[in-house]
């Protein structure tokens, strides 16, 4: 079906485009953070993704209208205990402002919450944290709203229905399992859907891959995927290209941010 | 390799186990002037920030847990073997941990010990399997542990449907996790502690010597009447303890089981432990170096992220120090094998030298 083809190569362009022109600028300002007030400090949730990268060059862009310095900082893996350390750090650099992509909801509370004691201003991006009150501000998408329009964009595309499933990244990750909510409310209340649950990817494309090609070989029958984030989508549409003969189709992280 | 040399080497090692006859031997010092080096930079870099006790304290808590699992480590890697299952044990045990303190509700203090009691005692349980496949099976330890990695990670996410438990007690989180004594975090002086008794045990007691002498020469060990099987699992049990002991307190700092982190544990401490100066050919290592091992990465984390490196860099240092550590290592070797130029260096590398050791594992 070309439809799928389409969905497919459409997740890549997507991929393409997330990494932006100025995606250089990221991390190489060095040295002196000098006058203490004009630095604004980024931290990841995970390096090296494009989802953050993005989201990396937009705070690049505005700073440097307003006249303030970014420094950004990751984790190489999406995991609090690898995230921990590097907020401590970015605390004791004291800079005007954290903006933040939390790693867990329990495990970056007291972190993050240390860094609102110390006066550094914390605003979380995309993720979030069990209490969100001593952020300045929390900027993420409808998350729920997502997944269900991302359950929406399959029923369009297949609407004698079928089978679905959900690659998603890690449970414990707010946005994610928003977005996962989102998809299996509303696939559950459409009966010509079935609804095949979550499986988790630990926002590993390989790993995604693998997930996808073991659950068409299971359910030949999957009609749709919806990836919870870019991770996802890139080793979920690896893993329908690598089985070849389906017709699923990859919803890539429909929640643009 | 003759038995004549081994009880030769075994004995000098008894007779060298002074602070400062550990000093003295050479990957120690070089690896601890990198260290000290490392720390002036970033002093003079970033005086105000990178020297402030604060981070300097928040660098010691970072590593707390990491150096509770390096003291295990350090025996393992000096028997020659390796387990790169603690990562995985601590995220099984502090899910056993978490689920009974969560069923028996938060009574403070006894419902603590209680889950760090079964921590160890699970932790200890996958070591002593390890162990056992490791010395009785005859399974190289690499697949061993390879496949314990797997396993524990596996029943945790099997306990837990997949979902962490967020729900340790609050004393355990307010006094361990974030707790502080004179300034200093507390989890760091439960790390401390563990780390000092290790250190006694390994360099003082007659445990440690038998552990120096299964990784200089197994077959010699043997010959001279050490019970080796009987002491491989004991070394892969504290291993694995140690690592369970970890979970515990890793619950204390994050409030969480942290099932999908804890992914590059292992690696990072089996790093720490062999810039630190321990052998991967066994036979040879030590506790303080293990610790200035694990304080480089961690020291270089904090300094790059405060003077605004790009994180791509760190895991770029981080890698080619590992391997500059190494081929120290094995510089110190040839130069011992060939006759050595330094008595004292030569003397303490002579046994693990034979290429024998090496094709062991």
């Amino acid at each position: 079906m070309l439809f799928r083809r389409y969905a497919i190569f459409g997740a890549v362009a997507a991929l393409a485009i997330a990494g932006c022109s100025t995606a250089s600028s990221n991390g190489d300002s060095a040295g002196g953070s000098g006058g203490s007030n004009k630095t604004i400090a980024f931290v990841q949730g995970v390096q090296g993704d494009e989802f953050y990268i993005t989201m990396g060059c937009g705070i690049d862009a505005k700073a440097k209208e307003l006249g303030y310095t970014v420094q950004t900082q990751g984790p190489q893996k999406f995991d609090p205990t690898l995230q921990k350390p590097i907020v401590d750090s970015v605390v004791a650099s004291n800079p005007a402002a954290l903006l933040v992509a939390p790693t867990d909801v329990q495990a970056m509370q007291a972190p993050l919450e240390q860094a609102a004691k110390a006066g550094i201003k914390v605003v979380l991006v995309d993720t979030t944290v069990n209490d969100p009150s001593f952020a300045v501000a929390e900027i993420s998408s409808d998350n729920v709203g997502g997944g269900k329009a991302a359950f929406d964009a399959i029923k369009q595309a297949k609407p004698d229905g079928g089978k679905v499933l959900v690659i998603s990244t890690d449970p414990g990750v707010s946005t994610v399992d928003a977005r996962v909510k989102g998809f299996e409310e509303a696939a559950n209340a459409d009966p010509s859907f079935d609804y095949l649950g979550v499986q988790y990817s630990h926002n590993d494309p390989a790993t995604a891959a693998r997930l996808v090609t073991s659950a068409l070989q299971k359910n030949p029958g999957i009609v749709g995927i919806f990836a919870t984030n870019l991770f996802a989508a890139e080793g979920s549409a690896t893993g329908v290209r690598q089985q070849g003969s389906v017709t699923a189709n990859v919803c890539p992280d429909f929640v643009m941010w | 390799m003759s038995q004549s040399t081994m009880q030769t080497d075994v004995t000098v090692e008894i007779g060298q186990e002074t602070l400062a006859g550990r000093l003295r031997s050479m990957q120690s010092i070089w690896i601890l002037g990198v260290l000290i080096v490392i720390v002036a930079i970033f002093g003079v870099l970033e005086p105000t920030r990178f020297l402030a006790y604060n981070n300097l304290m928040n660098i010691a808590q970072n590593a707390s847990i990491w150096a509770v699992i390096a003291v295990g480590m350090t025996y393992v890697i000096i028997t020659s073997g390796i387990d790169l299952s603690v990562g995985s044990v601590l995220v099984f045990s502090s899910v056993i941990s978490a689920k009974v303190m969560e069923m028996m509700g938060d009574k403070g203090w006894p419902t603590v010990a209680v889950g760090t009691l079964l921590a160890l005692v699970s932790g200890g349980l996958w070591g002593v399997l390890n162990g056992w496949l490791v010395a009785k099976a005859k399974v190289p330890a690499l697949i061993v542990t390879l496949g314990t990695l797997s396993i524990a990670l596996g029943a945790a996410q099997i306990i837990t449907s997949g979902l962490d438990i967020r729900s340790a007690p609050v004393v355990l989180q307010d006094s361990v996790g974030y707790g502080r004594v004179a300034g200093v975090p507390v989890i760091s002086l439960i790390a401390l502690f563990v780390v000092i008794l290790g250190g006694i045990g390994l360099h003082m007691t007659r445990f440690g010597r038998y552990t120096f002498a299964i990784g200089s020469n197994e077959l010699a060990a043997r010959r001279v009447g050490i019970g080796v099987d009987r002491k491989l699992i004991e070394i892969y049990a504290l291993c694995g303890l140690l690592a369970g002991f970890a979970g515990q307190l890793s619950l204390a700092q994050y409030g969480t089981t942290t099932i999908a982190g804890q992914s590059l544990t292992n690696l990072n401490v089996i790093a720490a432990v062999v810039i630190g100066g321990t052998s991967i050919f066994g036979g040879q290592g030590s506790m303080l170096g293990s610790m200035v091992g694990l304080f480089i990465p961690a020291v270089l984390l904090s300094g790059f992220v405060i003077t605004g490196v790009s994180p791509f860099w760190q895991t770029v240092a981080v890698g080619a120090i590992l391997i500059a550590a190494v081929f120290v290592d094995q510089q110190r070797r040839a130069a011992a094998a060939r006759g050595g130029r330094a008595a004292v260096k030569a003397r303490r590398a002579a046994a693990p030298a034979s290429p024998g050791v090496a094709e062991y594992k």
